[in-house]
């Protein structure tokens, strides 16, 4: 298939704290694979520099080939990149549809518009969630659960290669996260790329085929979700708040 | 663009990595979305997004639209009917106002980048409309465009700098930019290039129309005052003021969704310092000269005021700010001279300073700031509705 993200000994240090330690992996097209660790290890802002919300201290990323170390965010969606927000950042004063509409008008998401039109791409992004019954209501009022499906939503109207989902499960009930874990394996099975930062780990072990792990910034198992837990390491890392 | 995937390929020393050329077509939705789109025709029926038509019928047929329109025959008409000079003059500040907080509201309100210097936009519109005029002999209508347009450029280069900070640093940088105009225009060293003490001397605006009075000068500067409002909430209904408002709630959020926001950053600050720049223009046209005092840091409050006064983020919050200066300053000034007139204390309203005027309206601008949260425009149109309501019987 061939490898779409590469990550080269990337290090980011926030003064005196190195949160991202040499990290070094590579992910290929169409790839699902699930970001794990305690909480501090990194994930966030691991996401961060492959979306271009921090420069690293060192190291370099590449996506499709090219070196996108230095270009900013909304070249990197531009390319393909997108990402979601462990806090929802929803737009407060804009409706349901609007929040989806500014993504559409991002480069790609016009693209993808050209033949039905940016408020019918919107709606459509909007259903497939299951949000249209609640297009012109703003976010303010809506609950966590509906938020976070925006959230993904919005990620969606750029038209990504590779997906950063950062907490795509928390703070939802077990049915809310069906729904997601179902639209994840759709766009999976469609071929996109997914990473996956989750806590909830008995969802994510399930789904995803590959599991990184990160500890204190550091990348220290990589492999099939089965293996990497019954790695002494990852378990002495304490992996969060489920049963390892 | 595969070559330039080639050249920029990394060199592979190790053979299994390959990078595949081959992607999915960029224009081709996921497929997740096809079985939505197959109930196309139920989905788009039921999920329609109104149009741009329905907006405005449906606007003009409520409450508001009702209230808007009939507020445009009043300030149009009353005007006309009284027909006094001092009338006149009100309204037609009222109108340079107008246009003047709309920009200021587009830019802080709508977009979220607050500026404290939108005097400078203002100042530079209506000293190159004055220019062209006087020094270039240009007709007057040509000049208040090019007054517009030489106000975009200098929109440009204050928001290229101030556009790497946010918040307070922002405003602090388009402050200094418009303190920086103000000395420069004063500065009698170099009144040989910006005119200094003097400025530029102009023969009002009635001058200019076929007619001669202020009566053409009234309908021109509506008829333009109009064109401008109209536009400026085009644009903040469209697609455009969406992304604007993005920007405002939370420009981190809406960089991540793909959007280049210092380019729209760019794009507000150049149609606000087009539409200050209008407003400028007619407002030297109007005083009959462009001295350095359009510069002042007050004239970069007026906006900010207004706009408050009547409702942020807006449009239409601005312009009615802007009106309710205007005529509560009228109506303190009738009032003090009534009082002259009917004996009270004559010895003191008659030698009134003209400060006092602003001291009464700085005094109702804080009891209103302490009353209503978001200007006061929106709870005059609610208890209007309220009234209407309780009269038509519902």
């Amino acid at each position: 298939m061939g490898v779409i993200l590469q990550v080269k000994n990337l290090t980011k240090r926030f003064g005196g704290l190195t949160a991202v330690n040499d990290v070094s992996f590579e992910v290929e097209r169409g790839s699902l694979v699930g970001l794990i660790g305690p909480n501090g290890a990194g994930k966030t802002t691991l996401f961060n520099l492959i979306s271009g919300f921090e420069n690293p201290n060192s190291g370099s990323i590449w996506f499709e080939g090219m070196n996108i170390t230095k270009f900013n965010t909304s070249k990197r969606v531009k390319m393909g990149i997108s990402r979601t927000f462990q806090i929802v950042r929803p737009l407060k004063t804009l409706s349901l549809l609007d929040n989806i509409i500014v993504g559409c008008m991002s480069p790609r998401g016009k693209k993808m518009s050209e033949d039905i039109g940016i408020n019918q791409l919107a709606s459509t992004i909007l259903a497939s969630v299951g949000l249209i019954d609640k297009a012109r209501i703003p976010p303010i009022i809506l609950p966590h659960g509906d938020l976070k499906r925006l959230e993904f939503a919005r990620a969606l109207a750029s038209n990504p290669e590779l997906l950063l989902l950062d907490e795509p499960f928390s703070g939802l009930s077990h049915e809310e996260q069906m729904v997601i874990v179902k639209l994840i394996k759709e766009l999976h099975k469609e071929g996109h790329t997914i990473i996956l930062v989750g806590h909830v780990l008995r969802e994510l072990m399930a789904l995803v085929p590959r599991t990184l792990v990160l500890h204190q910034g550091k990348l220290i198992a990589d492999g099939a979700p089965d293996e990497v837990v019954n790695k002494k390491i990852v378990y002495e890392a304490y992996l969060g708040r489920g049963e390892s | 663009m595969n070559e330039k995937k080639e050249s920029n390929r990394q060199d592979q020393q190790d053979d299994k990595v390959q990078i595949v050329l081959t992607r999915r077509p960029i224009d081709e939705p996921f497929k997740i979305f096809s079985k939505h789109m197959k109930k196309r025709a139920k989905t788009f029926i039921e999920y329609q997004v109104p149009s741009a038509q329905d907006n405005l019928k449906s606007w003009i047929t409520s409450f508001r639209g009702g209230i808007g329109l009939m507020g445009l025959i009043l300030v149009t008409f009353i005007p006309l009917m009284l027909n006094d000079t001092v009338y006149y003059h009100t309204f037609i500040m009222a109108m340079i106002y107008s246009i003047y907080a709309a920009s200021w509201d587009l830019l802080s309100g709508v977009s979220g980048q607050v500026s404290f210097g939108q005097a400078a936009y203002f100042g530079i519109g209506g000293y190159s409309c004055a220019y062209f005029i006087i020094y270039l002999g240009f007709d007057w209508f040509p000049s208040i465009f090019i007054g517009g347009i030489l106000a975009i450029l200098f929109g440009l280069l204050v928001a290229v700098p101030c556009l790497r900070f946010t918040g307070p640093y922002l405003a602090l940088g388009t402050l200094a930019f418009s303190l920086l105009l103000f000395n420069l225009f004063h500065m009698a060293s170099l009144s040989h290039i910006f005119f200094g003490e003097q400025g530029i001397p102009v023969p009002t605006l009635s001058i200019f129309s076929f007619k001669g009075n202020i009566i053409t000068e009234f309908l021109i500067v509506l008829i333009i005052m109009i064109i401008c409002i109209v536009v400026m909430l085009a644009i903040f209904n469209s697609r455009l003021g969406t992304i604007f408002k993005a920007i405002r709630d939370d420009e981190t959020s809406t960089e991540a969704a793909g959007i280049n926001t210092m380019r729209y950053k760019l794009y507000a600050f150049m149609i606000s310092a087009f539409f200050a720049g209008i407003a400028g223009s007619f407002y030297v046209l109007h005083i009959g000269k462009a001295d350095y005092n359009i510069y002042s840091s007050l004239m970069s409050f007026y906006p900010i005021i207004f706009t408050l006064v009547g409702g942020i983020a807006l449009i239409s919050g601005s312009v009615f700010g802007a009106y309710f200066y205007a005529l509560t300053n009228l109506f303190l000034d009738e009032l003090f001279d009534f009082f002259t007139q009917m004996g009270f204390f004559p010895e003191f309203f008659n030698n009134l300073p003209t400060a006092f005027i602003s001291l009464i309206f700085s005094i109702i601008l804080l009891i209103l700031i302490r009353f209503t949260e978001r200007g006061i425009m929106e709870p005059t149109i609610k208890h209007s509705k309220t009234l209407w309501d309780l009269i038509i019987g519902k």
